[in-house]
């Protein structure tokens, strides 16, 4: 059955490129991007309902894309800001029942030790990859989690 | 009278027994009493009753007092000491000469009086010798007693010097047993007591068993004294009333009165009165003879009392001040773990009730003490104070408060006076917690007396500052703290925006050399690579004026003319790189208005090219960051007489009028900014400022609703 991802990145510029990474290394991959935090946790019924594989997520994220009608952030975010929107996002699908399970790798320019700053711990259902290594490394780590008989 | 009984005299036959018996009690070497002395002249004179009395001393007072008396055994008991004296002896203590019986002489001792003779005492006061009984006196009686009372005087004062040497001495003993008790430390009061009340009962020994009392002061300022010790130890009505030190003390006899004091001196201070009362006699009263036997044990008591405050006041002080630095090191390790924590600021009533807890031990006697600290209100409100933590079972009082506000105001400790709770005298210290001139609040305690406890001023004074201290440290590394965390999230925003177009490279270029062919896609992706580049370039300059401008240094720009040209050139660049790498799917457009720049003409810039690229780049990508989708970005020149303006007019994310000048500060990001893309560290445009400066250029921005102007102005030549 082919692996069904979902992509939480705000960069355009490399979203494209990873779509297409992933669909050259796990054929018939479906993949669902986010284009921020906001899109994502508004989509978590979505995912809820049909849940993915594994979760591509980028650190530092935007709350919205610019827009005359953009929804006010939770004080959460508000408070917070970007620099750690995948956690909090991690944090929600840890948080839901029906999706807690699902292996979410951190893909970001960060460092780990810039993720675990201030005695911080990453999420349980959370691995690191960084985003300055080859794509290699990432795709490694995703046959890992999601199983080799998925990959090609 | 038993006494002569048990006496051994001297084995001289043919000396009279009364002679024998007066070389003994001259010598001192026989215990006795000035009654022995008086028996001694009754048996002289052949006399059966003797009185001794002293003259009175100031012409207040007419009467005569009786200093001993002596009634041959052969006379019935029970006989009356005289009170008053009679006449014969009246007119030789006022005549000053020898006076015989007369039809208007009394009795004395219920015997008839046969002559009074007048006498001098060695220290100058005056007496008379009055012998009853004798039948009358014959010559060789009288010449007897005459020839006595020539060396009676001198007898008399060698009797009191040795009774007084002897007195001072055992009080000397017993002051000395005291002194080796007590060590290094003062003794404890009731141990004092102990010992006042031996001296008590010896003086009660000489003093005719007389009630010995002691009250004593432990200050100038008490008016009265209390009563500390006495002999019998037994307290009387007398002993709990207070005694007045100041006014005249009673020290000549009254009829049915028998009562002196002396006062305890020491240099110019009274420290208490020492009282003998109701002498059990005879002679039942007192004389200013027995006066010269009290003081010296006055002064003695007056000194050791001195000196036990003296000691007292030192090992207080001593202590206070162990206690303190006791209290101080414990402040201090509460403090420092206080700073080890993440939450440091948010930890001030626990540190202001440790504070308390220390100030309560170090000066016990406090009945409340409270920390004030200023709460921030608006930016023009003056600071209020609020409770931070108290003690005390009352608290600190009403007046604490206004206190308080004081000298948080006046940044000055004050010392001052306040009714306690039962409307008694009450002392208040109130001491500002402040750094220099920097006041964060103030430090109250409160306690009963006119006066706080010695030292206790500077304690409070001592543990403000330090609460002061704690209390700057505390904001210090709370704002170290913010910067650093600004620093690290800027740090961690430009090493976003350097490898995101790095890594976007990467890929697209795998993706072209996947590819292996030339076309339009390969031209497109080429195009975007060679965009992250120069972004990753503009980002990595970025991060070096960053560290330039973080070291407290500004950017040195290359001096360079530009022209029309070179400036079009140089946005047209820029716009391309931008659309290339905007984001397709929101339809931005970036439009450069070629022909604005005409109006420069040949007019030349002096700028860095590289910095006005940085500059240009940074605005652009604000630009792309915050616009809306389907909106155009228009970059357009303006020229006036003296200055070119490159205008980035784009359509987005609002800015506030108010908040054009803050827009340029560090680290600050509008609040609509944060709450809708929520990304951006807040440095680009405060790197454009400082850039802009560098090159004698300014940055403006205009917003107008949700369209916002930025302008890069530089001087033309």
């Amino acid at each position: 059955m082919s692996p069904r991802f979902v992509i939480v990145e705000d960069d355009h510029l490399q979203k494209g490129p990873l779509e297409a990474n992933l669909q050259a290394a796990f054929a018939g991959a479906q993949i669902t991007t986010f284009i921020s935090e906001h899109q994502f946790s508004e989509n978590i019924p979505t995912l809820q309902h049909s849940p993915p594989d594994l979760i591509l997520m980028d650190v530092m994220l935007r709350w919205t894309m610019p827009s005359p009608n953009a929804p006010a952030p939770p004080t959460e975010v508000a408070e917070g800001g970007y620099y750690r929107a995948g956690l909090r996002c991690a944090n929600l699908l840890l948080a839901n029942e029906r999706l807690r399970e699902v292996p979410v790798v951190l893909y970001t320019i960060l460092e780990q030790a810039d993720l675990e700053r201030d005695g911080n711990r990453l999420p349980a259902n959370c691995s690191y990859v960084g985003k300055s290594g080859d794509i290699e490394v990432l795709l490694r780590k995703a046959r890992a989690l999601i199983g080799e008989g998925a990959s090609r | 009278m038993t006494a002569h009984a048990e006496m051994t005299y001297i084995d001289e036959p043919g000396l009279p027994y009364w002679l024998r018996r007066l070389s003994l009690i001259a010598q001192g070497d026989q215990p006795g009493a000035l009654v022995d002395v008086a028996e001694l002249l009754g048996h002289a004179t052949r006399s059966r009753g003797i009185v001794l009395w002293e003259s009175p001393s100031s012409a207040d007072s007419d009467d005569l007092s009786v200093l001993t008396a002596w009634l041959h055994p052969s006379v019935p008991r029970m006989r009356a000491i005289p009170s008053t004296a009679d006449a014969v002896t009246r007119e030789a203590d006022v005549r000053r000469t020898l006076a015989l019986s007369n039809p208007n002489g009394g009795s004395l001792l219920g015997l008839l009086v046969d002559a009074a003779l007048p006498l001098e005492y060695a220290d100058g006061s005056r007496g008379v010798l009055t012998l009853c009984g004798s039948g009358g006196l014959t010559g060789g009686a009288f010449d007897t007693a005459a020839e006595l009372l020539t060396i009676l005087p001198a007898v008399l004062a060698v009797r009191r010097e040795r009774k007084t040497l002897a007195l001072v001495n055992a009080a000397n003993d017993i002051m000395h047993e005291a002194d080796i008790e007590s060590g290094t430390q003062p003794l404890p009061r009731q141990e004092l007591q102990a010992y006042f009340n031996q001296i008590c009962a010896r003086l009660s020994e000489s003093m005719y068993g007389a009630d010995v009392s002691l009250y004593l002061r432990e200050c100038d300022a008490d008016a009265s004294c209390a009563y500390f010790a006495g002999w019998p130890a037994a307290t009387t009505n007398a002993r709990t009333a207070p005694i007045v030190v100041s006014g005249p003390r009673p020290c000549s006899p009254q009829p049915g009165v028998a009562l002196i004091e002396e006062l305890l001196t020491n240099g110019t201070h009274v420290w208490g009165v020492l009282r003998c009362e109701s002498a059990s006699g005879p002679p039942a009263y007192f004389t200013h003879t027995d006066l010269t036997i009290l003081r010296p044990v006055a002064a003695q008591l007056a000194r050791y009392w001195a000196n036990w405050l003296n000691r007292r006041a030192l090992f207080e002080e001593n202590q206070s001040w162990r206690h303190l630095a006791n209290g101080i090191t414990e402040f201090n390790q509460i403090l420092t773990q206080a700073l080890r924590q993440d939450d440091a600021k948010d930890r001030q009533p626990q540190v202001a009730a440790a504070a308390l807890r220390v100030a309560s031990s170090v000066v016990p006697t406090s009945t409340g003490a409270a920390v004030y600290v200023a709460a921030a209100g608006g930016k023009k409100e003056r600071p209020s104070l609020q409770l931070a933590s108290a003690t005390g079972d009352h608290g600190v009082s009403e007046a604490g408060r206004a206190q308080a506000e004081h000298a948080y105001r006046s940044r000055k400790r004050t010392v001052g006076h306040v009714p306690n709770a039962d409307d008694a005298d009450g002392w208040i210290v109130s001491a500002p917690i402040r750094v220099g001139q920097q006041a964060y609040g103030a430090l109250i305690a409160e306690g009963p007396g006119s006066e706080p406890p010695a030292n206790s001023a500077q304690v409070y004074d001592i543990l403000s500052d330090q609460l002061g201290l704690y209390r700057h440290l505390a904001h210090t590394m709370d704002a170290l703290k913010t910067v650093q965390n600004e620093q690290a999230d800027a740090m961690e925003d430009l090493k976003h925006q350097l490898v995101s177009p790095l890594r976007a490279a990467t890929d697209r270029t795998d993706l072209v050399l996947r590819l292996g062919r030339f076309d339009r896609r390969t031209q497109y992706e080429l195009e975007a690579t060679r965009g992250l580049c120069r972004k990753a370039s503009r980002v990595a300059m970025s991060a070096g004026v960053f560290a330039t401008l973080s070291k407290g240094q500004l950017p040195e720009p290359r001096k360079e003319r530009l022209g029309a040209g070179d400036l079009r050139r140089m946005l047209i660049a820029a716009a391309a790189d931008c659309q290339t790498l905007s984001n397709p799917e929101m339809g931005r457009r970036f439009t450069v208005n070629r022909q604005s720049l005409d109006t420069l003409d040949k007019r030349l810039v002096q700028a860095d090219s590289s910095f006005l690229q940085q500059c240009v780049g940074n605005l652009f990508d604000n630009a792309d960051k915050y616009s809306y989708p389907n909106t155009e970005v228009t970059i357009s020149a303006t020229v006036t007489d003296h200055e070119l303006a490159i205008n980035v007019i784009s359509t987005g994310v609002p800015v506030r009028s108010d908040d054009r000048r803050r827009c340029l500060e560090r680290n600050w990001r509008g609040p609509e900014a944060r709450n809708s893309t929520g990304e951006g560290s807040g440095i680009g445009l405060w790197i454009v400022d400082h850039l802009m400066r560098s090159m004698n250029g300014r940055v403006e921005l205009h917003p107008d609703n949700d369209t916002l102007c930025v302008a890069l102005i530089l001087p033309t030549t």
